[in-house]
This record gives C-alpha cells, sequence and structure tokens, in this order.
C-alpha cells in the first residue's frame, strides 16, 4: 500500500510541467522516506532527479517500497483535471496495476478520481557522485530563465565562466555573439534577487541552451536556483522546494570549444 | 591469459556502460590480443582459409568503430615473451601431457582386459563387430572415467598434431631449416616442445604476439576431442588386427591391407615383383572380389577404409612415444635428401636403403611408424629424446643413413624386441632388402602375435620385401597394397606433405601406389608403394585398378602441392557422421595454428598510421605497457582482455569492447578497491594463489578460497611496519603457506576443542578454523611460493617509460585519417575501389570531426550500477572484509549486505559518494503495460 497526500495540487502540477518535456517516462521510486525519480532524456545528455520527502506530505504511508512506472505525458493530462488548489491523494494498493489519483476541493464538495495504468520500466539507475563543485552560483530562478530565454535565440549552446568578477553567461550565432555577466550583489533591499558567487577555481564549460531551456521550466517551483559547476563534471541546476525536496538537472558539458575559441 | 578467474573475481565491481561513454577517452589498446582473436575468427565458413588480410580488415574495421565513437586509442604491441611467463606455459603443458599419458593407459589398460576376454572366447570373427563397439564402448567409459579424475586431462596434444597440418604458422624465415617432416613425425608432446621452441624464438626475434595461444586453448575441448580419436582409433585398431589375424588362418601368405564393402586389398609377398604385378594381379582379381572378401572378414574391415584408416594414424600420433628410440633406430634415408633422415625418425622404422634390392631406391620411402607405448617414456624423456633429436638431427640421420642401408634389418629386429617387451607396437615395419626381410619374417611373427602381452594392440605389419609405403587411406575407393598400413591419415597427412614437399616422395609411378585419391579430395593422400610384390586375393576394382598409376602421380604431386590448409578431407561413405565430426575438429583446431607473423604487425602499423592513430612497442607484455601509460595518465582506461593488467596497475579497463552487444564492460580499480577491498598488491596475491602466467598457483585453490585467504592473510594493516616495508602482502601469504604446511603438526584433539569458535578470534585464526581440513586438498604447485620473482614481475613489469611525458598528458597525437593513403592501403590489401573506402571513411570523419567540439552524455560522468553480484556467501563475507575491515565481520552476514548496502553506508565513513543498493541489473529500456 502507498498512500501521498499534497495539499496543493499545483506544486506537482509544477513538476510535472518542468519534467515532462525532457523524460516522457519515469519511475516514482517510493519508500519510507520520500519519492525520488531518476530519469534520463533520451540523449543521455541531461539528467532529471527529484526528491520529495516525506514530511513534505500531508499524509505519506509506504508499507513496501514501491516502484511507480508512469509515462509523466499521461500524468500531466490527469493533474490538469485538477484544480490549483485541490487536495491530491495518490494511492496504490500492492499488486495493482494502476496509481489513483484523487482530487478534493478545498470545500470538500468536488471530488474526482483517476486511474493510470502502470508500466514497467527498466531504466538504469545512476550514481551520481557527491562531488565538490569548483564554482556555485545561486540566483533568482527567474533572473537564469531570463538570461537562458535571451541567449537561446542567438545560438545553440552557451559558455558559462564563473571567474572573481562573476558569472558571465557567453553566446556564439551565426548571426553574432553576446553575452551576460551577473557581479555578486547581496541584494541589500531585496534578499531574494541577490546573486551569490562562490568561486573555488575559476571555471569555464559550454552547455546546450536547449537543454537549460528546458530546465528553466522549473522556475515556478522556486524563486531561488543553485548551479554548480566543475570542471570535469556535468552542471548542477538546483531547485530547491522549501520543506519539500527538490527537483536537481544535471547537464552533460560539451567539450572541445575551448580550443576553438583560444 | 591473466589469472586465472580473476575476471569473475572482478566482475561484481564492473559496470556494463555504453560505447558512447568511451568517446573523448583516451585508451591504451592491447593490439596484440586482437591480432590473435582475429587470425583465430576470420576465417572462411567452408574451406577454413583465413581470409585474406584477416587481421587488417578487422582492425581496420575496429578502428573505424573507434574513431567514430570518438575514443582516441593508443594501441600497444607485445614484446617478447617474459622468461617466467614461458616457463609457466612449459611446465602447463607438460603436466597435460603427463595427465593425457595416464588416461590413455587407462584406457588401454581397459582395452587390454576386454581383448584378453575376446581371446578366451575363441577367435570368432562374427563377432567381431559388435566387439568392436563393445569394445569401444569400454574404452570410452574408461577414458571418460580417467578423464574425470584428471583436473586436465591432457590437451593440447592432439592440437599439435593437427597444427602440423596446417604448417603456416611456423614457416618463419628463422624456422627454414627446420625439417618439418621430422617435426612432424616426433611424438605429439615433442612436436609440441619443439614447435613451442621456435614459436619462442621466434618471438623473442621479433614481437612475440603469438606467445598466448597456447594458453588460450581450451583444454576441456582438446581433451575431448582427443578421447575422441583415441577412441575411434582403438576401436580401429581392434579391427584390424581381427582381420588380420583372420587373413592369416586363410591364407598365410597374403596379408590384407585394407578394404571395404565390396573390396579388399591383401598383399602377398614376392621378392621381385614390382607394383605394376601387383597391380595386374589385382585387376585379375577383382572378379572375385566378392567372392573373396567372404562376408566374415568384409564386416570388421568395412570401416577400415576411408576415416578407418585415417583414425588409425591417431593411435601413432597418441602414442606419442612411440618413436622416440625407434625413431632413432628407424631412421632409414632413403635417398639422397640426408634431410629427410630426419622424417625417418618420425617414421619409426623405415628401412628403405639405396643399397637394399629397391630398383629405385631413392624414391620409395617407407614408412612404418612404430609406436611404443607411451608407458616407458615418461614425459621428459621424450623432452630430452626430442632435443637430442632436434639438434642433431642431421648428424643422426646420416649415421643412420649409413646404418639402415648396411643393416635395416637390424634395426627393426632391436624394435621388434624392444616392442614385446614394452606392449607397445610398431605400426609396420616394411623391409626392402632381402637380408632384412629374413629377419623380418622371424620378426614378425615374433611382433605379431596379438598375445595378451601387448596390450597395445597396435600392430606389426612387417612385409618382406615391401618397400615401405606411406599409404594414405583417406578414401574407401582404393587402396594399395602396401606392406602396411601404417599410415594414420588425418595426422599423417602432414607428415606427409613434408615429405612429398621434400621431394622424397617424387615415387616413380612405377613405385608408388596411391592410396586412395578422390579427385576431389583436397587432401593429399598418397601411399607410393614402392615396389612390392602384392599380390591381391581379393579384389582391387577395376576402375580403381587401371586409375591407379595416374592417380598415384596425381595424388603424389597434390600432396606436394596442396596447401598445408587444406582440409584434409576423409570422406568415409559409411560414416558420413564422422566427416563431419572430423571436420568440425579440424576447423576449430586449423584456428589455433595460425600465429601472428611479424609482417602482420607491420602492416597493421602502416595502417594505423595511416589512420592516424598512435601505437607503440612494448618491449614485453602489452597489456603491462598499456597498464603502465594508464598507472602514469598517459591514457584513461585500457581496453583489453586479460585480466592481468590489473596487476600490471591499470586502473581503468574495458573489457570486451567490441562484442555484439552494444555494452563494454568496465571495471574501475578504485570501485575495486572500495567494494571489494581489493588493491594491487592483494590482486597480485590473488594471482599468486589462483594461478596466471607468470605462475601456477595453489591446486585446489579457486577464487572463492584465495579470497578469503587473501583477507585472512594478507591484512596490510597487521603487517608489522617491517613486512610492510616490502611486500606485505606477500609476508601473508607466507605465513599462510606456513600454515598450510603445517597440517598434520596439529593435535586432533586440540582442534576439536576449538571447534567452539572463541569469542576473540581474528580473521587468520576463523579462517584457519574454517580450513583445517580443507588445507589438505590444496597443494602447492610451486615450491617457492610465494614466489618473489613473480611478484616482481607484476610490481615492476619490463615497460618503456621514456614515452610517458612528465604531465603525462599528449604523449600522444592523433591525426587525421589520411584518406588517400587509406584508399591505396585498402585497395592494395582487400582489393576495394576508392569509392567503397570513401563511403566507409566518410562517417568516421564526420564523426572525428564532430568529436572536436561535441556534447558529452551524462552517462560518461554518473555510471549505472552494477550488474554483477557476489554470488558465494563465502566470497561476499571475504570481500567485504577486505571492504571494510573488521567492522562488517560485526555487522553480520551476507544477506545483510544483499538486502541493502545502503546500510552499511555508515561504515564508510564520511562517503566520498553514496553506494546505492547494488540491485538494478543493467536494463534496457523496455516498456510494456503491464
Amino acid at each position: 500500500m502507498f498512500e501521498a497526500r499534497f495539499t496543493e495540487a499545483s506544486l506537482l502540477k509544477k513538476i510535472l510541467d518542468a519534467i515532462k518535456d525532457l523524460v516522457q517516462d519515469a519511475n516514482f521510486e517510493c519508500n519510507e522516506s520520500g519519492v525520488a525519480l531518476q530519469a534520463m532524456d533520451n540523449a543521455h545528455v541531461s539528467l532529471v532527479s527529484l526528491l520529495l520527502r516525506g514530511e513534505g506530505f500531508d499524509l505519506y504511508r509506504v508499507d513496501k517500497p514501491e516502484s511507480l512506472g508512469i509515462n509523466l505525458n499521461s500524468m500531466s493530462k490527469i493533474m490538469r483535471c485538477a484544480g490549483n488548489n485541490d487536495s491530491v491523494t495518490m494511492d496504490k494498493v500492492e499488486s495493482a496495476d494502476t496509481v489513483r489519483f484523487l482530487f478534493e476541493s478545498p470545500s470538500a464538495d468536488r471530488m474526482s478520481e483517476f486511474h493510470l495504468k502502470l508500466m514497467d520500466i527498466d531504466s538504469e539507475t545512476l550514481e551520481i557522485p557527491e562531488a565538490m563543485y569548483h564554482a556555485e552560483v545561486e540566483l533568482p530562478s527567474a533572473e537564469l530563465r531570463r538570461i537562458v530565454a535571451d541567449l537561446v535565440t542567438m545560438g545553440d549552446s552557451v559558455r558559462v565562466s564563473v571567474s572573481k568578477e562573476g558569472v558571465r553567461f557567453t553566446v556564439k550565432g551565426d548571426e553574432g555573439s553576446g553575452s551576460v555577466i551577473l557581479r555578486q550583489s547581496t541584494g541589500v533591499d531585496k534578499p531574494e534577487d541577490a546573486i551569490h558567487v562562490l568561486m573555488n577555481e575559476p571555471v569555464e564549460q559550454s552547455f546546450a541552451l536547449k537543454y537549460l531551456n528546458l530546465f528553466c521550466k522549473a522556475a515556478p517551483l522556486s524563486a531561488r536556483v543553485q548551479i554548480k559547476l566543475s570542471r570535469d563534471a556535468p552542471l548542477l541546476v538546483n531547485y530547491a522546494m522549501s520543506n519539500v525536496g527538490h527537483l536537481a538537472f544535471y547537464l552533460a558539458p560539451k567539450i572541445g570549444d575551448e580550443e576553438d575559441e583560444q | 591469459m591473466g589469472v586465472k578467474g580473476l575476471w569473475d573475481f572482478l566482475a561484481p565491481a564492473g559496470r556494463r556502460v555504453g560505447l558512447e561513454t568511451l568517446s573523448g577517452r583516451w585508451v591504451a589498446v592491447d593490439a596484440s590480443v586482437w591480432l590473435t582473436q582475429l587470425v583465430r575468427a576470420m576465417r572462411e565458413a567452408d574451406t577454413m582459409r583465413l581470409v585474406r588480410n584477416a587481421h587488417l580488415l578487422g582492425i581496420f574495421r575496429r578502428c573505424c568503430k573507434l574513431l567514430y565513437y570518438g575514443v582516441d586509442a593508443v594501441f600497444v604491441f607485445d614484446g617478447a615473451v617474459p622468461a617466467l611467463k614461458r616457463r609457466t606455459q612449459d611446465r602447463r603443458r607438460r603436466r597435460r601431457d603427463r595427465q593425457a599419458a595416464r588416461l590413455r593407459r587407462v584406457a588401454e589398460r581397459l582395452l587390454l582386459m576386454r581383448l584378453h576376454r575376446e581371446r578366451g572366447k575363441g577367435e570368432r570373427r562374427e563377432v567381431a563387430e559388435e566387439e568392436d563397439a563393445a569394445v569401444g564402448c569400454v574404452v570410452e567409459q574408461a577414458v571418460k572415467e580417467a578423464g574425470e579424475e584428471e583436473v586436465l586431462p591432457g590437451g593440447g596434444m592432439t592440437a599439435m598434431e593437427e597444427e602440423e597440418e596446417a604448417e603456416t604458422p611456423l614457416q618463419v624465415p628463422s624456422v627454414d631449416e627446420v625439417d618439418w617432416e621430422a617435426v612432424a613425425s616426433y611424438p605429439a608432446s615433442m612436436q609440441k616442445e619443439i614447435i613451442a621452441e621456435l614459436v619462442r624464438r621466434i618471438n623473442m626475434e621479433t614481437y612475440g604476439a603469438a606467445a598466448q595461444e597456447e594458453t588460450e586453448r581450451d583444454p576441456s575441448a582438446f581433451s575431448q576431442l582427443q578421447m575422441d580419436r583415441f577412441l575411434r582409433a582403438t576401436e580401429l585398431k581392434m579391427r584390424v588386427r581381427n582381420a588380420r589375424s583372420q587373413l592369416q588362418e586363410r591364407d598365410r601368405s597374403g596379408r590384407r591391407i585394407a578394404s571395404d564393402t565390396t573390396r579388399e586389398y591383401v598383399l602377398i609377398k614376392e621378392s621381385g615383383s614390382g607394383v605394376r604385378e601387383t597391380i595386374s594381379s589385382a585387376r585379375e582379381t577383382t572378379p572375385e572380389a566378392p567372392v573373396a572378401t567372404s562376408p566374415v572378414p568384409a564386416a570388421p574391415l568395412e570401416y577400415d577404409s576411408g576415416t578407418g584408416w585415417a583414425n588409425v594414424a591417431q593411435p601413432h600420433g597418441l602414442f606419442a612415444a612411440a618413436g622416440e628410440y625407434l625413431a632413432s633406430e628407424g631412421n632409414a634415408r632413403p635417398s639422397g635428401d640426408s634431410r629427410d633422415a630426419a622424417m625417418g625418425v618420425s617414421c619409426g622404422v623405415v628401412a628403405p636403403t639405396k643399397a637394399t634390392v629397391l630398383p629405385e631406391p631413392p624414391s620409395s620411402p617407407s614408412a612404418s611408424p612404430a609406436s611404443k607405448s607411451p608407458r616407458e617414456v615418461d614425459d621428459d624423456d621424450v623432452d630430452e629424446y626430442a632435443d637430442i633429436a632436434w639438434s642433431d638431427g642431421e648428424m643422426v640421420e646420416r649415421e643412420f643413413v649409413a646404418d639402415d642401408a648396411e643393416t635395416p634389418s637390424e634395426h627393426d629386429f632391436r624394435l621388434a624386441e624392444d616392442e614385446s617387451e614394452v606392449p607397445a607396437l610398431p605400426r609396420s615395419s616394411p623391409r626392402e632388402s632381402e637380408v632384412s626381410i629374413v629377419r623380418e619374417s622371424e620378426d614378425a611373427p615374433a611382433a605379431e602375435p596379438w598375445s595378451p602381452a601387448r596390450p597395445t594392440e597396435m600392430e606389426v605389419r612387417p612385409q618382406p620385401e615391401t618397400p615401405p609405403s606411406w599409404s594414405d587411406t583417406g578414401k574407401s575407393s582404393e587402396t594399395p597394397n602396401h606392406n602396411k598400413v601404417v599410415v594414420d591419415g588425418a595426422r599423417d597427412v602432414s607428415t606427409e606433405d613434408a615429405i612429398a614437399g621434400h621431394g622424397v616422395l617424387s615415387p616413380t609411378p612405377s613405385e608408388t601406389e596411391p592410396d586412395t585419391c578422390d579427385s576431389h579430395d583436397p587432401t593429399p593422400s598418397v601411399s607410393p608403394a614402392a615396389p612390392a610384390a602384392d599380390r591381391s586375393n581379393h579384389a582391387l576394382s577395376p576402375e580403381t585398378a587401371s586409375a591407379r598409376a595416374a592417380d598415384v602421380r596425381a595424388s603424389a604431386t597434390s600432396a606436394i602441392s596442396a596447401p598445408p590448409s587444406s582440409p584434409p578431407d576423409e570422406p568415409d561413405a559409411d560414416l558420413p557422421l564422422d566427416e563431419a565430426q572430423l571436420r568440425a575438429q579440424w576447423q576449430s583446431l586449423t584456428k589455433q595454428t595460425d600465429s601472428i607473423s611479424n609482417e602482420m604487425v607491420l602492416e597493421v602499423r602502416q595502417m594505423l598510421s595511416l589512420l592516424g592513430i598512435p601505437f607503440m612497442q612494448a618491449p614485453a607484455e602489452a597489456e603491462a605497457q598499456c597498464a603502465h601509460l594508464n598507472a602514469v595518465g598517459a591514457v584513461d582506461a585500457v581496453v583489453t582482455e586479460d585480466s592481468d593488467a590489473f596487476l600490471f596497475g591499470a586502473r581503468r579497463v574495458y573489457r570486451h569492447i567490441f562484442e555484439e552487444s552494444k555494452y563494454v564492460e568496465e571495471y574501475d580499480m578504485a570501485v575495486v578497491e572500495r567494494d571489494m577491498g581489493m588493491d594491487r598488491d592483494r590482486l597480485i596475491c590473488m594471482a599468486l594463489l589462483l594461478g596466471g602466467d607468470y605462475t601456477d598457483g595453489i591446486y585446489g585453490v579457486g577464487i572463492v578460497n584465495a579470497a578469503e585467504i587473501v583477507d585472512a592473510f594478507c591484512d596490510a594493516a597487521s603487517a608489522s611496519p617491517a613486512e610492510r616495508d616490502a611486500f606485505p602482502a606477500s609476508q601473508g601469504l607466507q605465513s599462510f603457506r606456513a600454515w598450510m604446511e603445517a597440517v598434520d603438526t596439529e593435535e586432533p584433539a586440540a582442534t576439536k576443542k576449538r571447534r567452539q569458535p572463541p569469542e576473540s578470534e581474528d580473521k587468520r585464526e576463523r579462517f584457519q578454523r574454517v580450513h583445517r581440513n580443507v588445507r589438505r586438498m590444496w597443494h602447492l604447485r610451486d615450491r617457492s611460493f610465494p614466489n618473489r620473482h613473480v611478484i616482481d614481475a607484476y610490481c615492476r613489469p619490463n615497460v618503456e617509460r621514456r614515452w610517458v611525458l612528465p604531465d603525462g598528458r599528449r604523449a600522444f597525437a592523433w591525426r587525421e585519417p589520411d584518406v588517400a593513403g587509406l584508399e591505396a592501403f585498402c585497395a592494395d590489401k582487400f582489393g576495394w575501389d576508392a569509392v567503397r573506402v570513401r563511403e566507409m571513411l566518410q562517417p568516421v570523419l564526420r564523426a572525428w570531426h564532430a568529436c572536436r567540439r561535441k556534447q558529452m552524455r551524462i552517462d560518461a560522468y554518473f555510471h549505472p550500477h552494477r550488474f554483477a553480484r557476489i554470488r558465494s556467501q563465502r566470497l561476499q563475507t571475504a570481500v567485504r572484509g577486505m571492504a571494510y575491515g573488521h567492522t562488517a565481520r560485526q555487522t553480520g552476514e551476507g544477506e545483510r549486505r544483499e538486502s541493502g548496502a545502503a546500510e552499511e553506508v555508515p561504515l564508510l565513513a564520511g562517503t566520498e559518494e553514496m553506494m546505492l543498493p547494488a540491485v538494478a541489473p543493467v536494463k534496457r529500456r523496455r516498456k510494456t503495460t503491464r
């Protein structure tokens, strides 16, 4: 038996919106501590890692760890049937081959129930090393989304370099090139707009803007976003959801650019 | 290759990754293994002929694939074979031979018993056939039983026999002086020795590429093969015997040589008469044939034709020792080819001499391989003999030529005596000289009786005045009359070839009688019968008779010209199955015979430079060089199939990189160290225990025991500082040995008391308690265990160090493939036109350019879970002991780990990496709706 209730359907909706374009099918691994999802996109260039802690739910109960193989598009369709303020209950009895979604309006006068067929999805779970990152940047998620949205029109890859002066996003395209620099700012007036740049070593790496653009769809989940870079590791874009968990994206770099540009 | 069982042991630390994850990696490729693989694998299915330039084609394809995936490879070629490795190989082979000999002995004895019983019942030929079958069964059983007892039922030997058939591998300039006939005729173990020696020499001179060949053979396959052949051979011998005795009863003066369902050939001694006469007589008798071959004799003999005879050959080979002294005595060197004398050795008893009666002495070789039961001769003798024979070959020959000319008969006589003492039989001992004839007749009776005293029922078929004949009775068609039927088919083909090559056989038509030559038969089957006075009692089919002379010549020439690799076909109408079997055997054996020539390596190098792939020559073992490059960081990983790479210090190894499956096995030393607790030193200890290229290991110790031993004894932490200075692990092994050898000193009572595990025993005590009894079953193969030299060989392999730049990186340069050069090269080597080459290279080039700026994949950084788990509980415990130290032991037993390794994570204080449950096997993406 697995049962989990969210107070608000909107959170689940946002999560689905953020990842359903990257990943089609995924296993929701449910165990005592919470729900985890890990999946790569088809090209194996990026990886989504979602964690929803049990404490973040209204009600959370897992008798035996379960793996729910779900087509995210189908789930997203079902979630669209829920009002933003509705509460959502997901449950599944053992040996059932469907998962049930139960939506209740805040006033408890409307209830809807959907069943979603489960799938067997064989996918490999990757070990993600807790690497030490050479640089970490924390910034408003809207800021990142804007930068990426701007640059994606210019070219298909962005060069991210972190140095003492700040973090620089550079794009080179057929028509021209451009760059955005963000400097460290404490955001005296608005702490939520602060930009923190933490650098152990300067890093410079290229990434496909296409993927970054998809990652930024998670912006509604959190006002702040963390970017971590390391020379020999994928980029980490992390959206922390207070009290609930996090949604993290990993993106493999493009390599070979350095020689071209230097 | 590598350390026995080490791959299995390491499998749980392996991961399966896609080939594309190697993209951008620098890898060192152990090219020699590839070459060997390719040369063996790439044969045309039907003819077994090596695909032209197979090695190049294979490497070319693989390189294209590597380039396509953006893997930057450095090819490393093998150098000389280290002495230690050679020694181990020798030892192993000898052991195998000995086992084989023992096996045969058992079978012989059984057969003998059976024969005795048979004798007792009287000589009823009617039963012969059934008996044969029965005997066959018995022998089979015996062999099987014996086989089960033996750890290594002799492989190899037969292989070596076959090796002669396809002489290709050893035709290296330096070996040119070698008499192949001579080699062919040695007993198998000798042949092996000789070939090994030659190969070694070649390798020393050049690249040592073929070194692994021997070790790579699958012993069980070979032993199986050998058993089969032995069975058939013994069966056949039985039949021949029956037929003979039968014949003798009927006709004192004639001797049956061969027969099949409808015909039989009988040889009758008549001095002075020539082959032609024989033939004519054969013709005359033809009509009678059906009549003459009374049902009784026909039945048993039926099988003798065709493959049957071929099988006869086997015993010759199998009773390897046979020829040793016989050979020395039997060196009848016909004609001027002094070289061929050596060949005489092979034959065992050859008595053709110019001086003798033969009208055309030079061209009539007499082959009468005498075989002696291996009993008498032990391997060492064989070896010694081989050496002597080898080195003194020519000298001896000459001596013998002289000797034989004068007193061939004496030699024979001696032989006969020898044989009677030793229940071994000379196959045939033809005499040409009249004098010898006389003697022979004397000998013959002595030798011939199939008294129970002769366990090995090999026959002596002395034919007075009949010149020696090589009769290859491959075919059921016509069998010539030769005095002796000594020829073996399959094995002797090689010898025959050799002979033919030397022109020994260049038989004068009149003298030679081709045995069975099928016009379509690619195998040269030549049985030149020297001027023999034959009278065939029974039929020769007219056609065959008439065709004979022509056939002889044809066969002779074909023998000469037949390519070594041509299949020795022994089509036997009666036993089609047999043929198929033989063929299969032959195919598998041929695969093993080829080795890598220097030229091949040079060609590959040329191709690599055209492809822009760097390569280097290792001073010794390629995998050691690869490992070194990896250890110093010049490359990211090693691609090899040899588990030795770990022992040489490789950090990351890719295996099975070109298997059909899309996954590559990746072994990361860091993972091995973390999860299995095995560092390089401990792996070396494992190698010492398990046996590898450099050492034989301990008999009875497999990966489970080895891991436990290493866990219990090779704890670096427990070693005193002084010990740690040297090689701590070896100290552990030292104490292990001491303990092992102290078996009997412990008092039973004391041990009994200790059966209850004491509260505080350490790992070592516990191990000693648990294995108290088991260790009796272990014994050291290497007296010097743990051998410092072996450890040194692993720790400080002979590698080229100056290739590595100080900063490691960029030690090698990759260039863009040279399309024009490759076009020319491919046209030359593969016969491809420019269009085809371009088509092939296009995607490669595109990928090559793309690789310069490419999107990495996430799984190049994050790795999937393991694909294999440790299955043995004991092994798990041992491994865990090493990985986590003492804490693990206290936490509990194996299931714990299995159910969730994650629970143990706290043990790895401050783990740098989350250890996820090793549950997820590698999966392909599979979507189904439940």
